[in-house]
């Protein structure tokens, strides 16, 4: 019940604005019953069978206004009858005609829709009701003076008919199809406001949380239907673009487009070397919530990946590993709750539940558990060390995106700043300048930080080892002096493997080696 | 939509004034600002989320507002009225100004508005709505024209003309005060002054009995354009901190001194030379803001609230108001890469949340929206001397005790310690504090230890690291470099403590600490636990209850489940209510967002709530119980029979190294017990218990707590009696 009522009224050159029709009857005080409340604020209401919920001339101003304002969608609030009048909003688009047809040359008339509390509603998506429903009408009268040519008493006719089925089918169905006449049908539906989708940048993964096959048909955008394919949980953009053949900011927007309509989400890319930690909901949703233990363990267990083997996700150091088979899995179980409710029927709940090395099921706590044990500082490849018997049968890369998918974990990007000060060519002198750079450091370091001096000085005396060779430092110069270029400390790892081709492993080689000077990493 | 209002951008297009005089002639447009609101240069926020890609969100610099109320003191003088008394400078620059205003005029002689028609709908059609009749009257008025909303809050004249009630002054003025709720004690305190003493020496001949004005209504319009998901939000924000404080403000200013109908005609006057004069745009605005103290005040709210920063504005000699929309200082949720993304450099915690912290919750004073709790402290946004000397130019009847109180502040000193240590009231710290925190002077947070774990915060504006390196190492040239220190407070959690090289170094890292807070750049990392019952216990307990049982029937003829029950539960509720109840029950607990509280509250009588709690658990959701795998107690406090069973059953069975360990472990799990809610930072414990922390730590350690390793232990077994997690 949205729509409390809807009203159409006119400017009438005898008595003015007034209200020809409304539904329901008596929910809008017209000047007729309510001078009384003209006075010093809302004062007295007449009982009356349905309980009115506005006074028409405190708005009427708003309604039937001046010619100049016509043809603009007005929203108003208007004061309340009594203090005990629910909240209202009154949505409405007045129009004016000039012909010489009409008494004074023009024509006023407005279609206005009265909503319910506007806080618990979506408005929005009434204004464009209001909007067609306006415009329908004008071609109408402009056609066959459908409205200046209604003489059927107040509350009765066509058009009284007309509002009613609107507002019934509105508030039952959010859809309504009016027939007018042979020519003219009122075809209106309610799309939700949805917000615009955020930025989709060339490193995330989407991941689709419908089954897309079904709804998919030949005649969806030419990029749309390349890149589908390769959507699947573990590309990203950038991938997903190469893989299709696709231009990459065609990509981003079909992405974006999927985005928008809920039936992608974004997710970061997977690796063995990525950090993953608890968020604040942690313990409002795995913890508390034994089906989201189970949905969980469904998704996991690799016993249910037919054919799939664990090594489908493969270590890839940076990139995003992924194969046929890993592909197959991934799709296999998008729908995270779809598919774990389809699971759930056919199996017993206790045959839900990963299997240890020993042979020992885990239950919904230990899974808690280990999602628990993930943190800063620890990469996936170490949790995995830590936990390897009750990880031997579960889906790690599905494990931990779960708890990105619900929003229990979170990513730790790293990050990299040039900490060296001095102009950004320092890789040509790149030896005394990396000396000077080294008694800065010390002279730094003098104030306290033991630690970081030692692993950092453990660091330089490795690089000292592998200095490269001058023949291939031309190549190496020329990616190193592309990598200075994200070192500012806002350039995640992930965006700048994506973007320059190159795996986090060497990436953090790289930026070891002295060559590009002193380099710190920041996780955040 | 949570995620929205997190983002400042109160999407502020015009401030329109409108009034209507008695002479008939209808209401009329006086002053507007911008001048041409709709003009390009101001881009739109709906426009700009729509084609963001490589657009990052734009930083927002945290010391904004900082010299803002510098300027509360800035008085501008109204032609023939009032003269200004107190500051040279300004008339120093009202002549500056008029040097300017007649170049101006001759450099271009067509004048014609370039703003209409104004905001795309023309003055007439626009006041004619703007007007809208008595039944608004000191009512919120929203009227929406396409994307564009109106918002304001007409003021009428009474019916008999006069704009008070003819005798009762008094009651009148005291209404507005009470109504008055800028929380500000400048606006009402010069109120008062007013009261006493009208010494302005202003055109209103100053009568005994209100005069009647020509004015009948006037309307402070605010004009904005929110997208469509935030409207009801962003309106709600403008009406409650600006539009209806604004509207009060110049209610009390029209009936005192005719201050708006003056205004209005000034700046009617102002306008009617100019389009005489065919004068530019420009030239009219410099007149208006230089004579009108009220086009200047709307233009000062124009600007600082467009800005997100605090308006601070002056009518009369007498009367300066501030006025801002408070921005959100904290939030737990942080968003997903499918959602808008936090205002980067906000912090991120769960110390504010009520969630975390309504098990300790004063019923008594939850009236405020902003409770303080004695166990936080502030933390101050700028340097405590510029504080200091703000307020010291601000003056006011706050000034000495604020000052007495920033004096004495620490971020690492809480409420309860500051107020023990400077002889002060708990209650009035607490209000000092959160007169500084509405103001955006500082934000209340846990007090900062070296016991503590802080990590890099997920929301750390990490956009501004280069700018932020050099203010860094400007403030703290001895340190080790701000990414250095990021770094080391970014890896494997470690207390903050064993950062700190020497004792000697302990204030200065405290001090680089203080300052990673307040820009957001890292956050406390809190631990949260749950009791993890394996399936051993279970059986344990169970196979314990058969024999209790067994010997029951034999010794006595009783029904055996239901006294084993209750048999069991008194020590377990004695137990429980154990701790120290007056901590518990007295400390206060600070919430920005209201949030229904999901734990249960101890009460001091431990014995009661459990009781109570049998009957609605035992009847609801007694949750079914795998006795083969392991489950977690999600809330001690509200333990079903058997889960208090289990519990006791554990912490019998604790060991510790030595006896006298074990016994202490024995004694301490019931206290501990009601933190394992997992929404209760075990970093608290030792605060409300008056406990070490390091004991308490320590305790944690030899109860389960394993922050580090793997799930199982050496012998690849799952026995970890506790499930411990960190977040912010």
């Amino acid at each position: 019940m949205s729509i409390k009522a809807i009203f159409y009224s006119k400017f009438d050159p005898h008595e003015g604005p007034k209200i020809v029709h409304q539904v329901p009857e008596g929910c809008i005080l017209t000047s007729g019953d309510n001078a009384a409340s003209n006075g010093d604020g809302p004062t007295t209401t007449t009982p009356s069978p349905s309980s009115p919920l506005l006074s028409f001339s405190t708005i009427s101003r708003f309604v039937i206004p001046r010619q100049s304002l016509c043809g603009n969608l007005m929203t108003l609030t208007p004061p309340p009858l009594t203090p005990n009048t629910p909240p209202t909003l009154v949505l409405s688009y007045p129009l004016c005609l000039t012909s010489a047809h009409y008494p004074r040359n023009e024509f006023i008339f407005n279609f206005a829709l009265v909503l319910s509390d506007p806080a618990t509603i979506d408005v929005t998506s009434y204004k464009s009701v209001v909007k067609k429903l306006a415009h329908l009408m004008r071609s109408l009268e402009e056609q066959s003076y459908f409205l200046s040519d209604d003489t059927a008493p107040a509350n009765s006719g066509k058009i009284y008919s007309l509002c009613e089925m609107l507002m019934e089918d509105l508030n039952d169905y959010c859809e309504c199809m009016v027939p007018i006449d042979e020519l003219n049908t009122l075809n209106i539906k309610l799309f939700p406001t949805l917000p615009n989708p955020v930025g989709v940048k060339p490193w995330y993964v989407p991941l689709f949380t419908v089954r897309i096959e079904t709804m998919v048909d030949e005649n969806w955008d030419l990029t749309m239907l390349r890149i589908l394919p390769y959507i699947n949980g573990v590309n990203s953009v950038t991938r997903i673009a190469a893989l299709a053949d696709a231009d990459i900011k065609l990509t981003k927007k079909c992405v974006k487009h999927l985005l928008y309509y809920g039936c992608v989400l974004l997710l970061d890319i997977f690796s063995f070397n990525a950090i993953y930690a608890p968020t604040a909901d942690f313990a409002n949703m795995i913890a508390k919530d034994v089906d989201m233990q189970k949905e969980c363990a469904r998704y996991v267990n690799t016993a249910f990946a037919p054919g799939a083997q664990e090594e489908a996700i493969i270590d890839g150091g940076g990139g995003a590993g992924g194969g046929a088979a890993d592909r197959r899995t991934s799709q296999g179980g998008l729908m995270t709750t779809a598919a774990s409710l389809t699971l759930g029927d056919d199996r017993e709940d206790d045959e839900i539940w990963p299997l240890t090395a020993k042979g020992e099921p885990i239950d919904g706590v230990a899974i808690v558990q280990l999602f628990a044990s993930l943190r800063q500082g620890l990469t996936v490849r170490e949790w995995y060390a830590q936990n390897a018997n009750m990880l031997a049968n579960i889906d790690m890369r599905r494990f931990v995106t779960f708890g990105v998918i619900k929003g229990f974990l979170y990513r730790v990007h790293r990050y990299a700043i040039r900490t060296r000060k001095g102009g950004p060519h320092a890789l040509h002198g790149q030896y005394v300048d990396a000396d000077a750079e080294h008694v800065d450091y010390l002279s730094r370091s003098m104030s306290s930080e033991r630690d970081l001096a030692e692993d950092s000085l453990r660091s330089r005396k490795k690089q000292a080892r592998d200095r490269p060779g001058a023949g291939k430092s031309h190549d190496s110069n020329l990616l190193n002096s592309k990598i200075v270029e994200y070192l500012d400390g806002t350039h995640c790892f992930d965006e700048i493997c994506t973007d320059l081709e190159i795996s986090e492993k060497e990436l953090i080689d790289r930026l070891k080696s002295r060559e590009i000077g002193e380099v710190t990493i920041i996780c955040r | 939509m949570a995620t929205a209002a997190t983002s400042l951008n109160p999407s502020l297009v015009a401030i329109l004034l409108v009034t209507q005089a008695r002479t008939g002639s209808g209401a009329q447009l006086v002053f507007h600002y911008p001048p041409d609101p709709l003009s390009p240069d101001r881009d739109s926020p709906a426009l700009r989320s729509i084609d963001d890609d490589e657009e990052e969100s734009s930083s927002s610099d945290s010391e904004e507002s900082s010299s803002e109320e510098e300027f509360n003191l800035f008085t501008r003088r109204v032609q023939n009225g009032v003269e200004s008394n107190s500051d040279n400078r300004s008339q120093r620059s009202d002549d500056e100004d008029d040097d300017q205003l007649v170049k101006k005029t001759q450099d271009d002689g067509s004048w014609k508005p370039q703003w209409e028609p104004l905001l795309g709908l023309g003055e007439d059609g626009l006041v004619s709505l703007l007007a809208p009749g008595r039944a608004w009257h000191k009512r919120k008025f929203e009227l929406g024209i396409n994307n564009l909303t109106f918002l304001g809050r007409p003021v009428y004249a009474r019916e008999d003309g006069l704009w008070r009630k003819p005798r009762s002054k008094k009651s009148r003025s005291a209404d507005e005060e009470g109504a008055q709720q800028s929380s500000d004690a400048l606006a009402s305190d010069s109120e008062k002054d007013q009261e006493v003493e009208p010494n302005t020496k202003s055109k209103t001949k100053r009568q005994p009995e209100p005069s009647k004005s020509q004015l009948t209504m006037f309307h402070a319009v605010f004009v904005m354009d929110p997208s469509p998901l935030e409207q009801t939000m962003r309106v709600k924000d403008m009406y409650d901190n600006v539009a209806k404080k604004f509207s009060k403000v110049l209610k009390w200013e029209q009936s005192h001194h005719d201050y708006v109908w003056e205004q209005s005609e000034l700046l009617h006057s102002i306008k009617t030379t100019h389009s005489h004069q065919q004068s530019p745009t420009k030239a009219m605005y410099t007149e208006m803001l230089r004579r009108s103290s009220l086009a200047s005040a709307i233009a000062k709210v124009f600007d600082n609230i467009s800005a997100s920063k605090i308006a601070a504005i002056t009518l009369s000699s007498k009367l300066s108001v501030s006025f801002q929309i408070p921005p959100i200082t904290s939030t737990s949720y942080l968003p997903s890469l499918n959602e808008p993304p936090l205002e980067p450099g906000l912090w991120l915690t769960t110390a504010t949340d009520a969630v975390s912290t309504a098990s300790d919750l004063d019923a008594t004073s939850m009236g405020g929206a902003l409770q303080l709790s004695k166990n936080f402290t502030l933390l101050f946004k700028s340097s405590p001397q510029k504080i200091l000397k703000d307020i010291q130019t601000a003056g006011g009847p706050l000034a000495l005790p604020l000052a007495n109180f920033i004096a004495k502040a620490n971020p690492t000193k809480s409420f309860y310690k500051i107020s023990v240590a400077a002889q002060m009231s708990l209650g009035d710290i607490q209000h000092l504090a959160r007169h500084l925190v509405y103001w955006r002077r500082a934000v209340a947070i846990p007090p900062l230890h070296q016991r503590n774990t802080y990590m890099v915060s997920p929301n750390a504006n990490i956009n501004k690291l280069v700018s932020a390196c050099k203010s860094y190492e400007a403030t703290f040239p001895m340190m080790p470099s701000l990414p250095k220190m990021l770094n080391s407070l970014c890896g494997t959690p470690v207390p903050y403590g064993t950062l700190i090289p020497s004792s000697d170094h302990k204030e200065e890292y405290y001090r680089v600490l203080a300052w990673l807070m307040r820009d957001g750049w890292v956050t406390q990392l809190r631990t949260f636990a749950y009791v993890r019952v394996s399936p051993e216990v279970k059986k344990a307990v169970r196979e314990r209850e058969k024999e209790e049982a067994n010997s029951n029937r034999t010794n006595r003829n009783k029904p055996p489940a239901d006294p084993n029950g209750s048999d069991r539960d008194v020590p377990v509720s004695q137990s429980f209510g154990s701790g120290t109840p007056t901590t518990v029950a007295s400390s206060l607990v600070s919430s920005f967002k209201q949030r229904p509280s999901l734990v249960s509250r101890p009460s001091s009588d431990g014995r009661q709530s459990i009781s109570t709690d049998h009957t609605s658990t035992h009847g609801m959701q007694q949750p079914k119980h795998n006795p083969k795998a392991a489950s977690l107690v999600l809330s001690p406090q509200r333990a079903s029979p058997e889960e208090s069973r289990w519990l006791d059953y554990i912490g019998s069975t604790l060991v510790g190294a030595t006896e006298i360990e074990t016994a202490e472990l024995r004694q301490y799990w019931p206290m501990f017990v009601k933190y394992f809610t997992g929404s209760e930072a075990l970093e608290r414990i030792a605060v409300r218990e008056g406990l070490k922390r390091k004991f308490v730590w320590d305790t944690l350690v030899k109860m389960g707590l394993n922050l580090d390793g793997g799930v199982e232990d050496d012998k690849g077994e799952n026995k970890g009696i506790l499930v411990a997690f960190r977040h912010w």
